[in-house]
C-alpha cells in the first residue's frame, strides 16, 4: 500500500479511530495489525521475509545479552550475518553473481550460476538496517532488549517508516510503543500538516517531475540537451520531494499516534557545501552510517589519510545500500570524493583565496550543482548512460526545439518549485513560528488551498516512492 | 488531563475537522466547475464536445475511425463519409480495440448525459472477442472505465479528480504472464497458447505459420459468458430500457476472403456461429444487426481491419441506408 492511494486514506483514520477507542495495553496490537495490513496489500509473501528478520533480530538479541563477555562479539558477528542474509539473497545475489562471471570470463575461469528470480521485497534495506541498529545498541548495552515480541515487531514494521524510513534507533522508537498517547490537539495537528506538506511534495511536485526522466532515463542517448538538462534538474527535484515527502506523510502519522519519529531532511538543496548537504539529507541514513561504520573505522580521530579513507569507504558502502548496481556504486564514491576535496580545501586556507566561494548563495548553487550531477549516476540505468547522460547535459551542438512539457504542466511545476522555495526557505529560517501567529482564516485558507491544490494538481498516474525499491 | 477536557478538546478538535471538510467538499465543487479534469480520456473529451453540440449521432469505434491510406484518393474518414450519407452531424469516439466493456460505459455516459433522441452506432469487431485484445494487460482500461462510470454522475464528478490523484480506479485484472498462459482455441479446439501465437504473430514473423493470424483473432468459439459479450448484453438491455437512445449494431469487415482462402469453410463456419450468437442476443429484444463482415474485398484493406477508401465508402453507405430503414426519428432521415 502507498500512502497516495484511497486504501490508505480508507486504512488511516479506521486506525486512528480504533488506536483512541482502544485501552492503552491493547494498542500494540491494533499497530501492528495495521502495519501488517498496509505492508502485505500487494504481495502478501513480503511477510515471510519481513518475519525472519523481526524474528531473528528479537532471538539473537537475546542470545547477545546473555551470551559471555568473551563470546558476545562473535555472537554479534553471527547475528549481523544472519541479519543480512535476505538482504544479500534479495538484493545482492544476482549482482555479485553477475560480476563474478564477467570476472571469470575475463580470467579465463568456467564460473556458471544461474541467477534468482526473486520479487525485492518493500523497504527490506530500511528494515534490515533498523534491525541491526538495534542489535548493536544491544551489545553495546546501549538499551535493554524487548521482551516483548509484538512491540519488538512494531519496531521494525511500523507502517509509516516500514518502507522507506526514517531508520529508527530503538531507544527513540521502543519507549514511545509503551508510553501512552492522549489526544493532544496541537500534536495531532502538527501531524496533519506535515502530513499536508508531505503530499503537496509527494503528489503535486514529485510524481508531476518524474514524467521526464522517467521518459528519457529509460534511453538518454536519443535525446539532447534540451531534454538531459531539464530532465536531469527535474530529477533532482523529484527524488528530493518524493523522499522528503514520504518522510514528512510519516512523521506527521507517526505523530497522530503519538510516536515522534526522526527528521530525516533538513532543507538539504539549501546546504552550503558537500558536508552540510550530508548532514541535511537522509539524516536517518547518514548518522546510521555514521554511528555503525565511520566511528568503528576511526571516524576522524585517526590520521588524515585514514579518515579519508573512512569517508570513503561509507560513502561507497551507502551507494551499494541503494542498490546492486555499480552506478549506486560510482554515486557513493563520488560524493565520497566531494567530501574529502571539499575537506582538502576548507582545511587548506584555500579559502581566503577565493573569498566568491565563501558567500552563502554560491556555496549552495555549487553543492546543488555537484549534487545533480551525482544524482545523474544514481538514476541512470548503467555507468556508460550515465556518461553519455554528463557529456551531453551542455552539447548546444544537438539542441532541438521541441517543447519540453505543455504549457499546464510547465506552469504547475513552477508553481509548485516556488511554493518548496518558499517553504523550505521559511523553514530554514525559523520562520515557522511566525505561521502561526497568523489569523487563523489566514492559516485555515493555506491549508485549504493546499489540500485542494493536492485534490486537483496531483498526477493521476502511478508513480511509485523511489526510495521503496531500497 | 482529566477525561471530561479530553472529550472537550476532540470534540471541539472533531468540529473544527468537519468544518474545513466541509469547506474543501464546497471548495472542491467550486474548483470542478473552473478547471477541466486533466484526466479525462481524449474519447470522454470528444463525446462532451458532441453533446454541448447537440449531435444526434455518435459512432463508437477505434482508430478505424481516422485512419486513412496516403495512396487513397479520398481522404475522408469513415465518420465524415457517414456524415454525409446521413445529411447529419455525426460525432466519432473512437477508443483503442473497440473494446465493448468500454463502451458499455460510454453508452450508459450518453444515456445519462442527453436529453434529447440519439442514435448510437456500436461496431463489433469479431478481433475484440480473441484473447490477443480480451486478455491483454495493456488493453483492460480499467481507469478509463471508471472515469466514464462516474463522470456520468453530476453528483460525483466533481469529486471524480481527486479520486484519481488518490488511485481510487481498479487495478489492472491481467497480468502479462497470465496473459501468455492463456489458451487459444480454433472453435472448441485448443490450439496452443496466447504466448505462442505472440511469438509466431509479432515476436519472430518469420516463424509464422500459415492461418495463425486469422485463429488468433477469429477462431475463437463465442459464448455467452465472455467479458465482451456480457457488456454487449448490457449495452442491449440499457437501449431496450431507453427508447429515447437508438442503438445501431453492425459487424465491422474483416479480411474474411483471406481467412476462407487461408483456412477454408472451417473459418467460415466459426465465423458465421459467432455471428449468430450476437444476432440471437439483438433479435430476442428485437434489435437487428447489420453485418458487413464478408462485405470487403482483402484489397480494400488497409493494416488489418483499418479500411482503404473504397471499403471506407462501402461501409458508410450501408451504415447510413440501414440507421435510415431503423431510425425513423432521425433529423436527416426520410
Amino acid at each position: 500500500m502507498t500512502f497516495n492511494s484511497i486504501e490508505f486514506l480508507i486504512l488511516f483514520p479506521t486506525l486512528l479511530l480504533g488506536f483512541y477507542a482502544m485501552p492503552h495495553r491493547l494498542r500494540w496490537s491494533l499497530l501492528l495489525v495495521g502495519s501488517l495490513i498496509f505492508y502485505v496489500w500487494l504481495i502478501p509473501s513480503y511477510l515471510f521475509v519481513a518475519s525472519y528478520i523481526v524474528l531473528s533480530s528479537y532471538a539473537l538479541a537475546l542470545f547477545i545479552k546473555r551470551a559471555k563477555p568473551s563470546t558476545k562479539k562473535h555472537w554479534l558477528f553471527v547475528s549481523v550475518v544472519l541479519s543480512l542474509i535476505p538482504l544479500f539473497t534479495f538484493k545482492y545475489f544476482n549482482f555479485v553473481n553477475e560480476n563474478l562471471a564477467t570476472f571469470s570470463e575475463v580470467i579465463g575461469w568456467n564460473y556458471s550460476q544461474a541467477s534468482l528470480k526473486l520479487i525485492l521485497p518493500l523497504g527490506i534495506s530500511f528494515q534490515t538496517f533498523q534491525a541491526l541498529s538495534y542489535l548493536i545498541e544491544v551489545y553495546q548495552e546501549r538499551i535493554e532488549p524487548e521482551l516483548h515480541l509484538g512491540i519488538y515487531s512494531l519496531y521494525i514494521l511500523f507502517f509509516p517508516q516500514l518502507v522507506a524510513g526514517p531508520i529508527e534507533r530503538p531507544q527513540n522508537l521502543l519507549p514511545q510503543f509503551r508510553k501512552e498517547a492522549f489526544f493532544e490537539p496541537a500534536h495531532f495537528n502538527n501531524g496533519l500538516r506535515l502530513m499536508l506538506w508531505g503530499f503537496f511534495k509527494k503528489v503535486v511536485i514529485a510524481d508531476r517531475m518524474a514524467s521526464l526522466p522517467n521518459e528519457i532515463f529509460v534511453n538518454p542517448s536519443e535525446f539532447s540537451t534540451i531534454y538531459l538538462l531539464p530532465a536531469t534538474l527535474c530529477f533532482a527535484i523529484q527524488i528530493y520531494c518524493d523522499f522528503s515527502g514520504y518522510s514528512d506523510i510519516a512523521r506527521g502519522i507517526g505523530q497522530t499516534f503519538g510516536i515522534q519519529l526522526m527528521k530525516n531532511f533538513e532543507q538539504p538543496y539549501l546546504a552550503r557545501n558537500p558536508v552540510d548537504f550530508w548532514r541535511r539529507w537522509h539524516i536517518s541514513l547518514s548518522t546510521w552510517f555514521r554511528d555503525y561504520l565511520y566511528f568503528p573505522l576511526g571516524g576522524n580521530r585517526s590520521s588524515r589519510l585514514t579518515h579519508f579513507r573512512n569517508l570513503f569507504i561509507v560513502f561507497v558502502v551507502s551507494g551499494l545500500w541503494h542498490g546492486a548496481n555499480w552506478t549506486f556504486v560510482v554515486w557513493g564514491a563520488f560524493h565520497g570524493m566531494g567530501i574529502i576535496l571539499y575537506l582538502i580545501y576548507s582545511q587548506s586556507g584555500a579559502q581566503k583565496y577565493f573569498p566568491v566561494f565563501s558567500r552563502p548563495w554560491v556555496g549552495t548553487a555549487l553543492t546543488f550543482s555537484m549534487v545533480t550531477v551525482g544524482w545523474v549516476f544514481f538514476r541512470a540505468n548503467s555507468v556508460s548512460e550515465a556518461l553519455y547522460v554528463l557529456t551531453h547535459l551542455f552539447d548546444f551542438s544537438t539542441i532541438g526545439t521541441e517543447p519540453v512539457w505543455g504549457k499546464s504542466t510547465l506552469m504547475i511545476s513552477l508553481a509548485g518549485l516556488i511554493v518548496l522555495f518558499i517553504g523550505d526557505y521559511l523553514i530554514e529560517k525559523k520562520l515557522e513560528p511566525k505561521f502561526f501567529e497568523l489569523a487563523v482564516p489566514v492559516r485555515w485558507g493555506v491549508y485549504w488551498a493546499t489540500a485542494l491544490c493536492i485534490m486537483n494538481l496531483g498526477t493521476v498516474e502511478n508513480v511509485a516512492f523511489i526510495y521503496f525499491q531500497f | 488531563m482529566s477525561h471530561s477536557s479530553i472529550f472537550n478538546s476532540k470534540t471541539k478538535w472533531l468540529g473544527k475537522l468537519l468544518l474545513m471538510l466541509t469547506l474543501l467538499i464546497i471548495g472542491q465543487y467550486f474548483t470542478f466547475l473552473i478547471i477541466d479534469n486533466p484526466a479525462y480520456p481524449w474519447e470522454l473529451n470528444e463525446l462532451r464536445k458532441g453533446i454541448s453540440k447537440g449531435t444526434e449521432v455518435f459512432y463508437l469505434g477505434d482508430s478505424v475511425l481516422s485512419f486513412n491510406e496516403p495512396e487513397d484518393t479520398d481522404k475522408r474518414y469513415l465518420p465524415q463519409m457517414l456524415e454525409q450519407e446521413l445529411g447529419v452531424p455525426v460525432q466519432p469516439v473512437n477508443h483503442a480495440s473497440n473494446h465493448m466493456l468500454v463502451y458499455q460505459e460510454v453508452f450508459r455516459y450518453l444515456q445519462l448525459r442527453t436529453s434529447g433522441p440519439i442514435t448510437v452506432v456500436l461496431p463489433i469487431n469479431l478481433r475484440i472477442f480473441s484473447p490477443e485484445i480480451s486478455e491483454r494487460p495493456s488493453y483492460q482500461f480499467e481507469r478509463q472505465r471508471f472515469i466514464f462510470h462516474y463522470a456520468a454522475n453530476p453528483w460525483i464528478e466533481p469529486f471524480l479528480l481527486p479520486a484519481l490523484v488518490f488511485k481510487a480506479f481498479p487495478k489492472n485484472p491481467k497480468s502479462l504472464a497470465g496473459f501468455r498462459k492463456t489458451e487459444v482455441y480454433y472453435g472448441k479446439q485448443s490450439v496452443g497458447k496466447v504466448a505462442d501465437f505472440e511469438h509466431r504473430l509479432y515476436e519472430a514473423p518469420s516463424l509464422a505459420q500459415e492461418g495463425d493470424q486469422w485463429i488468433y483473432y477469429y477462431g475463437y468459439g463465442l459464448t455467452r459468458n465472455h467479458p465482451q459479450f456480457q457488456s454487449f448484453e448490457k449495452i442491449i438491455d440499457m437501449s431496450v430500457n431507453e427508447p429515447r437512445v437508438n442503438l445501431v449494431t453492425y459487424i465491422t469487415p474483416i479480411d474474411y476472403q483471406g481467412g476462407v482462402r487461408t483456412l477454408g469453410e472451417r473459418f467460415s463456419r466459426q465465423i458465421q456461429k459467432n455471428i449468430s450468437l450476437l444476432e440471437s442476443s439483438l433479435n430476442a429484444k428485437g434489435l437487428p444487426l447489420l453485418n458487413l463482415v464478408s462485405d470487403v474485398t482483402s484489397e480494400d484493406f488497409g493494416q488489418s481491419e483499418h479500411l482503404r477508401d473504397r471499403g471506407r465508402r462501402w461501409v458508410a453507405s450501408q451504415l447510413a441506408s440501414f440507421i435510415q430503414k431503423e431510425v425513423r426519428s432521425l433529423t436527416g432521415g426520410p
